[in-house]
């Protein structure tokens, strides 16, 4: 790639439009130019071997992917793998073998071919003085052997040759020590100490910028606490009270079409409902004002149905459209919508009241439960209460002004379960 | 229910605007609550099929004649229309119940097929020539056009308007009776704007970089919708978030004169004018700005606050028309006047606040939700349909 | 005060793929991708790091035929053609997934991540990343340690003690002309360690090396402070062991991070998904299905069942593993240094590899470790070995044990059925180039004019180097890709021997040795026979080092 650009770049393209240079004062001819210069200086990094991809060679290049399979001379290598194993490999050259069978003379056919191994932990070997021996039997075709160990941590050597059946070994080549490698920790646990300080010129050294250190981080640390102070200040400012079901709400009823379609279905589902006797939700719809006189209500104090109203309405509520808008919303609802509910003229109802009166000296306490009675300027005093359904228990306690007498009288009303019919 | 749907255009022929999408989007949603659905249109490409069913709704394509007067070629598809509605109700299937026409376009057609046949027919006008023209009453084919709109809102027995301001001005401008009226909003899709995406690496393509607050114009570049408003907003922005970006989608008249305007006053550098896109595209640029402006000095609707809100982005909008009925005011969007201050105010406001900006986003995807999916519009339009 | 240090190492390392004479070849995708999918994440992140201001240390091993194949001009150019490539992919992805949302938002991902691959890379340090490591290590945050010639496996090659010492000290030099500096630090090669390999570093003026954990446990005599504390060999080098507990977090398939459902599978790539028509300009070119790098699933778990990848839900697992992490290293070092009277050191070597390439969130990680370290908690602190020594120059002598950190803890992994063959080869040519510089030690000292000797002694060098990687023992074990480890093993070995045999006869073809020059040009600049001579170190700077009398406990005050 790089030098037919590089021809591209500076060389003839380049060299031909300054040609084309009119500059009558300056003789701009082919041979004034510094050519060579440009061309050797610029683009041309040092020491770098120009991959050249366009000129074929002379001859193919033909890569060759066959191993020798010898080299021609004797040697045996031990390899130690893991604390028990030990890779061998050996190769024997004809020539070795030939000058060995002679030396062994006519027993030599009878002789196999033996790998012995030497333990030599800790020793100088000299052939003889291995902590011990052992042979195995390799056979005259192979040439690699994995040899498994009894115990890690030892050193070994080896000779392959000929052993003949009467014991005699002729080692024909000696190989390396090769020491297996521990596996356990050491028995050993005397600790030595060793001082090692860089020579002088060699002590760690940073040539670009240096880092912040740790005082700066204090600093931006405390930054970053003054800017979150802040921002839990100004967000303190503005509460959000506002939930996704309102903002859901307020877009139901956005469009009249809509509120009418919602408004309709939750009229459908309602009209499944009987236990209370009254459609809620077309209380809301009509123009917002609850109606007591439309409403049948079947004993049921004022406060107490509103209460109740409010408390467990909530889920129409805000199908509808805005929890805190719906008692006196004054949206215009179509009054086709609402379902027909029956109003009858006629109408029978029953309330029933209590009157406790009592009377004791002007000046004493008369307590009822923990409220206090007032008395009028004669002692005498008279309660009215409503009487719902229900146990009303009546305690009476009665004190005298200097507090030593004291009178109590307890008692209750009860009005059972009121039936109608229907 | 058979309903029959005139349009002048649709995704699945030509789509030029909003018209289209509303009307194939609005097909689908009837016809998924089980109507009869046919919807009318012109020839698109010479390779659509006349006729095809698409997603259950029939679509006909209806070639005519072409004129080089554009009035003459558009009444010249309505007796195309015409024609095609009658041989449906007498070859293909019963008559129809209700013909619902779209904008002035078709509602030729569906006078004729009422003079014709009596059908009962529902006009939905999307915008009026008056806004088209920047609310001035022009000559000739303006008058000609404005004609056509006022017999059709005359014919027509229910007329729908996409928002109450629209239906104000058909009000004043053709003597419509208020009875006739019925407010239905435009809607959106929300699927289209579903999913995450990196914004960052939406935005690298455009040159805005990961963190600066970007504002996201869509709309085509004409009077009504007051780019150059956004353009004269820019310096007050810049001077305090000097790295805000303004991005700038579509294509008119104004686009040169716009770009033009924000070389002079040296704020070239934060815009960026991207002409026309659609499709994913724009979905992606929808998700990667931080809010929307829709500076309109006139707006019928505005789907693009819908589009916005689908997309989980605040909206800045102006309070002329339609987006002061949608939007509510520093829940999901901020309402502001067209001129540039006040477009400033509302811009700047968002960027003070972007954990607040994000809170109003996802309200406004609330919103599309619950009240601007088709299916909603769809129950809205049944609802008129079941009025007669 | 802090108590104890993490080290944090990385160990980067490719085998020396380089084929000019091919236009396009498989294997050298492995450095496209490691630099895409690793080497640029890191450095993006670290650039990062050190612009918000955050103090952190790293070290890593960038090893010599990496930093050739960095360095090399055609791997460049190469590399810039397969990002461009991976660009145009992108888009066309990102246009095909227009419609779809899962996948849509990940195209964008993965468009972005490539459009700032070539912008770092080509624009930011002018292809050469290299330079990006030396301006960490210049500035102070990242500590790069050398490594051997071709990560050669010391235990096996060492039975020619010149093998091992060519190897090292080739890797050593090299290091000094790259950074410009001596290396401090050296990553034996799998952490290949042998008693005599140290005497090697020391003459090269190494000071420290890595082992693996049982490498210092059964040291002799037994390490009072085991892995926690660096042990000096006789030799005066140190050796650091690898802390096994963080090890296995990180590296464990079942128990460690990478597992984790959120994150990104790494088997389902669209170069094996997508529509062969489609696909076909970005994968080989003789229509094998290769990895692109673009996946859109996460593992989800141990089904094959596999969903949609969530960028979101991976960045805050990797947050939180993060944090793990940084906790358990806490109760580690707290736990240590209550029962060592000195700063434990926890030394935790990973493949630089896992993180980016096989786990896609690893950069992430690191980059939440670094500051979650710095600013979350107090106990730990990021270090590298030598700052450790400046602090604690004083430590037990012991000699680690023969040991590596592959599969089973000594040399099985290169030396089993499948590779053990090669072995008789290198030694023999291991012995034949020793002899060879014996034979040519005057062209080699006083070179004459015409180099062509020198030459192609410098190539056989080359050669035997190249056949000595550690790699194509692996590769023949793992069983992946095992033809083209057999051929390039076969290749070197052949060139050798006929560089060999050339300068024994006398007759050596010019033509095919600037072919083969060209080829094989690692270590270019460098006269690599020269590390065959005897005696061919230089005088070292000398870690000055003395013995204290063995005691039982040290008598100065520790920190």
């Amino acid at each position: 790639m790089a030098k037919s650009v590089l021809d591209k770049v500076n060389g003839k393209k380049y060299v031909e439009t300054k040609d084309k240079k009119i500059s009558p004062t300056v003789n701009l001819s082919k041979d004034t130019l510094p050519q060579k210069s440009f061309k050797e200086n610029s683009f041309k990094a040092p020491d770098r071997i120009e991959p050249k991809k366009e000129e074929k060679p002379q001859k193919p290049f033909i890569d060759n992917y066959d191993l020798p399979a010898n080299y021609n001379t004797t040697s045996l290598t031990l390899i130690a793998r893991d604390p028990q194993w030990i890779y061998a490999y050996w190769e024997i050259s004809p020539a070795s073998i030939e000058a060995l069978k002679n030396q062994i003379g006519y027993e030599a056919d009878r002789a196999v071919y033996a790998l012995r191994m030497y333990d030599v932990t800790c020793v100088d070997f000299n052939g003889h003085n291995a902590h011990r021996t052992f042979d195995i039997d390799v056979g005259p075709h192979a040439n690699t052997w994995y040899i498994n160990l009894w115990a890690d941590n030892a050193s070994y050597c080896a000779e392959v040759g000929l052993r003949l059946p009467d014991g005699r070994f002729f080692p024909i080549v000696r190989s390396n020590f090769a020491t297996t490698p521990r596996a356990r920790p050491s028995e050993r646990s005397e600790q030595i100490w060793m001082e090692a300080k860089p020579a002088p010129g060699q002590a760690p050294f940073v040539i670009g910028e240096i880092h912040k250190t740790h005082s700066d981080r204090l600093s931006a640390e405390k930054i970053a606490q003054q800017k979150k102070a802040e921002e839990a200040k100004h967000r303190k400012q503005r509460k959000i009270f506002l939930t996704e079901d309102d903002v859901r709400a307020y877009y139901s009823r956005l469009s009249p079409l809509l509120k009418d379609i919602i408004a309709e279905r939750l009229a459908t589902k309602s009209q499944d409902r009987k236990k209370f006797g009254i459609d809620r939700v077309s209380v809301y719809l009509k123009d917002g004002r609850i109606r007591l006189d439309d409403i049948l209500i079947r004993g049921i104090s004022k406060d107490k149905f509103l209460r109740r109203l409010l408390a467990g309405a909530s889920e129409e509520l805000v199908e509808l459209g805005g929890a805190s808008e719906s008692i006196s919303s004054g949206g215009a609802a179509s009054e086709q919508n609402l379902p027909e509910y029956r109003r009858r003229k006629f109408f029978f109802e029953i309330g029933t009241e209590l009157i406790v009166y009592g009377r004791t000296e002007p000046d004493a306490e008369v307590m009822l439960g923990d409220k206090k009675v007032t008395l009028r300027s004669d002692g005498t005093f008279t309660l009215r209460f409503a009487l719902p359904d229900g146990k009303i228990p009546l305690d009476f306690v009665a004190t005298s002004n200097d507090r030593i007498d004291k009178r109590e009288i307890s008692t209750a009303v009860e009005r059972s379960k009121t039936k109608y019919n229907p | 229910m058979r309903i029959a749907l005139l349009a002048w255009e649709s995704l699945h022929s030509i789509c030029v605007g909003g018209v289209g999408a509303h009307v194939t989007e609005l097909a689908c949603a009837l016809e998924r609550k089980g109507h009869e659905v046919h919807v009318i249109t012109r020839m698109g490409r010479h390779d659509h099929a006349q006729y095809e069913r698409i997603h259950g709704v029939h679509y006909h394509r209806v070639p005519f004649n072409t004129h080089p007067d554009f009035v003459e070629e558009v009444n010249n598809m309505c007796r195309s229309f015409v024609h095609t509605v009658f041989q449906i109700e007498d070859y293909m299937c019963a008559p129809f119940d209700i013909i619902h026409a779209h904008d002035w376009l078709t509602s030729n057609a569906m006078v004729w097929i009422k003079q014709g046949r009596g059908r009962r027919t529902v006009l939905t006008i999307h915008s009026t020539e008056y806004g088209r023209c920047g609310n001035n009453f022009f000559g000739g084919r303006s008058a000609r056009i404005r004609d056509h709109e006022r017999h059709g809102t005359f014919c027509a027995d229910k007329v729908i308007t996409v928002s109450n301001a629209l239906k104000n001005e058909i009000m004043w401008m053709y003597n419509m009776p208020d009875w006739k009226a019925w407010v239905v909003f435009n809607g959106v899709n929300p699927r289209n704007y579903d999913g995450w995406i990196d914004p960052a690496a939406v935005r690298r393509q455009y040159g805005v970089g990961p963190i600066d607050p970007m504002v996201l114009f869509s709309g085509r570049m004409v009077y009504q919708k007051g780019p150059d408003l956004l353009v004269e907003a820019i310096p007050y922005i810049l001077k305090y978030y000097g790295n805000a970006k303004f991005v700038f989608v579509g294509d008119g008249e104004m686009r040169w004169s716009v770009e033009d305007r924000a070389r002079r006053i040296g704020v070239a550098h934060a815009t960026r004018f991207l002409g026309y896109h659609n499709g994913w595209k724009l979905a992606d640029l929808y998700k990667a700005s931080d809010c929307i402006c829709v500076p309109s000095r006139n707006e019928p609707f505005g789907i693009v606050i819908l589009e916005a809100w689908s997309a989980g982005k605040p909206v800045v909008a102006s309070s002329n028309g339609g987006p002061s009925e949608i939007v509510w005011h520093d829940v999901n969007g901020l309402k502001i006047y067209s001129y540039p201050e006040s477009i400033a105010w509302g811009i700047g406001t968002l960027f003070a606040d972007f954990d607040h900006a994000r809170w109003m986003g996802r309200n406004g995807r609330v919103a599309v939700e619950s009240a601007f999916s088709w299916d909603v519009i769809a129950d809205q339009v049944l609802r008129v349909y079941n009025s007669f | 005060m802090h108590k104890g240090y993490l080290c944090l190492l990385l160990h980067t390392h490719l085998p020396f793929v380089r084929h000019p004479e091919e236009e396009y070849f498989l294997e050298e995708n492995w450095l496209y991708e490691a630099i895409t999918e690793t080497y640029i994440p890191l450095i993006q992140v670290f650039d990062k790091l050190i612009s918000d201001g955050v103090d952190f240390r790293v070290t890593m091993s960038l090893t010599p035929p990496l930093v050739s194949m960095l360095r090399d001009p055609l791997l460049q150019s190469r590399y810039i053609r397969h990002i461009d490539k991976l660009i145009e992919l992108s888009e066309k992805e990102m246009e095909r997934t227009g419609y779809q949302p899962h996948f849509h938002g990940l195209a964008l991902m993965y468009h972005r991540k490539f459009l700032e691959a070539r912008e770092t890379f080509v624009d930011k340090y002018k292809k050469d990343i290299v330079l990006a490591f030396k301006k960490f290590q210049d500035n102070g945050y990242l500590e790069i340690i050398g490594s051997c010639a071709t990560h050669g496996f010391l235990p096996i090659l060492g039975v020619n003690s010149q093998d091992a010492k060519a190897q090292i000290n080739i890797g050593v030099d090299h290091y000094k002309k790259t950074f410009g500096r001596p290396p401090r630090g050296f990553w034996l090669p799998e952490c290949g360690y042998y008693p005599g390999v140290d005497e090697i570093l020391r003459d090269a003026g190494v000071r420290y090396f890595f082992v693996d954990s049982h490498g210092i446990i059964n040291a002799d005599p037994s390490p009072k402070y085991s892995v926690y504390a660096p042990i000096y060999c006789p030799s005066g080098v140190a050796a650091f062991g690898r802390d096994w507990e963080s090890s296995k977090q990180v590296w464990s398939s079942r128990e460690g991070y990478p597992g984790d459902a959120d994150y990104r599978e790494y088997y389902r790539d669209i170069g094996h998904e997508l529509e062969f028509n489609y696909i076909k300009p970005y994968i080989h070119p003789e229509g094998i299905r290769i990895n692109t790098g673009i996946k859109y699933w996460r593992i989800t778990g141990k089904t094959e069942y596999k969903e949609a990848y969530i960028p979101d839900w991976a960045r805050e697992k990797a947050a939180m593993h993060a944090g793990n992490f940084m906790f358990n290293r806490e109760k580690q070092i707290e736990h240590l240094s209550y029962h060592m009277d000195r700063k434990p050191i926890i030394i935790s070597p990973y493949d630089a590899e896992l993180f980016g390439h096989w786990w896609f969130e690893g950069p992430m990680w690191i980059d939440f470790l670094m500051r979650k370290m710095a600013y979350d908690q107090k106990t730990v602190k990021l270090i590298t070995p030598s700052e450790y020594f400046c602090e604690y120059p004083t430590n037990q002598v012991a000699v680690p044990s023969a040991s590596s950190w592959g599969w089973k803890g000594y040399s099985e992994f290169w030396l089993e059925g499948g590779n053990d063959w090669v072995y008789r080869h290198l030694h023999a040519a291991g012995k034949k180039m020793t002899e060879l510089a014996q034979k040519f030690s005057d062209e080699i000292k006083r070179p004459s004019k015409n180099k062509i000797k020198l030459r192609a002694l410098n190539q056989a060098a080359r050669e035997l180097v190249l056949a000595q990687s550690s790699d194509w023992a692996f590769i023949m074990k793992t069983g992946t890709m095992v033809p083209y480890a057999h051929r390039r093993m076969k290749l070197h070995i052949n060139r050798f021997m006929r560089i060999y045999n050339d300068l024994t006869n006398g007759a050596i073809d010019n033509d095919w040795l600037k072919e083969v020059e060209r080829r094989d040009n690692i270590f270019y600049n460098m006269n690599c026979a020269s590390y065959y001579l005897p005696n061919s170190q230089k005088k070292p700077t000398r870690v000055v080092s003395k013995t204290i009398e063995p005691r039982k406990e040290p008598s100065y005050a520790s920190k």
